[in-house]
């Protein structure tokens, strides 16, 4: 315990009747001493006469107008990132359907090098998503008894997507619309 | 709601009926507010906002007292409310709301004190063009008279962890219980005690510096002279 402790336990009350005594006397010969008790009296009328500040008169109205506008940016980042999940898989879920029909239309065509390298690439595009697609499939082959065409889901997935843009996109209108007026 | 944010009126009055007022008022307001925080979790900003308006004072504040500026203070205080009417659905109602209000700003103004970058300057430090930027804005306390000593609060303040000025804010201007303290910061009732003590004595040595620095200025001026 140093000397400035002494002073605070003194301050307090918290010493017995002799250390107080004791420590009277110490503060009677000891500048520093009295020093740290003037300056601990200092701080303390300080803190207890400090006053408790005010905000500006309008704080309500600007919290509500604050509020207002991140619920607003909450939703539509949300609205954004399921929209932008949808497409991703609608997406990818098409460019796999669509390849079988790719290799069965340049089958077709004349240009035997070109198609050659083509039907290479949609091969290697066709193994590579088939297998991830292939996993997906597997675990929910007991919900695709009725939709077991991978093009279906991929058309399903892209119609939501749509829909769920025009909703958001129409909220979007409205508000705008609201806050003009 | 809060000690000295309530007027100052220390007259002390032993007829039983007044206090029995001021209980009645008391249990009033608590039940208000518990209805406002149930309307509120429901998504009711109306509600909210009365939340807003009894608080404002005291959170506002803690955070000027905490980062010790008015503009920051207030965008302090705005996001502390944002964060609780979001964060409503996670409060405990078996819980002070008050405790937990407070517990949101201090963390709030604790974790911005800790991110700061540039030191707290003072108005003498800015340069012209920055020093005129608040004047539009009305700054918390205006009096010449007090300039000096709000100075001499922030320097004091300044000189402590951000913990521990917090706890000096909730106990002193705010009167609040070492328990609701402790129940704020996380913490507990010994480490709060333990916190003011230190902080006191923190505050007691820089003011000890203070003067000495204030009486060796004053003393080359008089041997300049």
């Amino acid at each position: 315990m140093d000397r400035l402790d002494k002073v605070i336990q003194y301050f307090d009350g918290e010493l017995s009747e002799a250390e107080a005594a004791e420590f009277e006397q110490q503060l009677q010969r000891d500048e520093a001493c009295q020093a740290e008790f003037v300056a601990l009296k200092r701080v303390d009328l300080l803190l207890a006469d400090a006053a408790v500040v005010d905000p500006s008169p309008d704080f309500v109205a600007r919290f509500e107008t604050r509020l207002e506008q991140r619920i607003t940016r909450r939703r539509n980042m949300i609205g954004v990132s399921v929209i932008g999940l949808i497409m991703a898989l609608a997406t990818a879920l098409l460019v796999w359907s669509w390849a079988d029909w790719g290799l069965t239309l340049l089958s077709l065509t004349d240009g035997p090098g070109l198609q050659q390298v083509a039907v290479d690439a949609l091969q290697s595009l066709v193994t590579g998503a088939g297998v991830v697609f292939r996993v997906i499939s597997l675990l929910s082959s007991t919900m695709l008894r009725l939709i077991n065409h991978p093009i279906f889901w991929g058309y399903a997935c892209l119609v939501a997507g749509l829909v769920a843009l025009w909703t958001q996109t129409l909220r979007w209108i409205n508000q705008s619309r609201a806050s003009i007026a | 709601m809060f000690g000295r944010a309530q007027s100052s009126d220390k007259e002390s009055d032993s007829s039983t009926s007044s206090s029995d007022v001021e209980a009645t008022d008391s249990d009033q307001t608590a039940v208000e507010e518990a209805r406002w925080v149930e309307q509120a979790s429901r998504g009711d900003r109306q509600a909210f906002a009365r939340i807003v308006e009894a608080y404002q004072r005291p959170i506002f504040n803690l955070c000027y007292r905490m980062l010790g500026d008015g503009a920051e203070a207030e965008d302090a205080a705005q996001e502390s409310f944002i964060r609780a009417f979001l964060k409503l659905g996670s409060y405990d109602s078996s819980r002070k709301f008050s405790s937990w209000l407070f517990s949101i700003a201090s963390h709030y103004c604790i974790d911005r004190l800790r991110k700061r970058r540039i030191k707290w300057l003072s108005l003498d430090e800015l340069p012209p063009w920055r020093s005129n930027l608040g004047d539009d804005k009305p700054q918390p306390e205006e009096s010449i008279i007090d300039v000096e000593t709000t100075d001499e609060i922030r320097e004091l303040l300044e000189t402590l962890p951000p913990e521990y000025r917090a706890a000096v804010i909730m106990k002193y201007w705010h009167d609040m219980a070492y328990e609701e303290i402790a129940a704020s910061l996380n913490t507990t009732v010994s480490a709060i005690k333990s916190r003011l003590f230190r902080a006191r004595k923190m505050m007691a040595s820089a003011a000890v510096d203070r003067q000495g620095a204030q009486l060796a200025s004053g003393g080359m001026m008089l041997a300049g002279n």
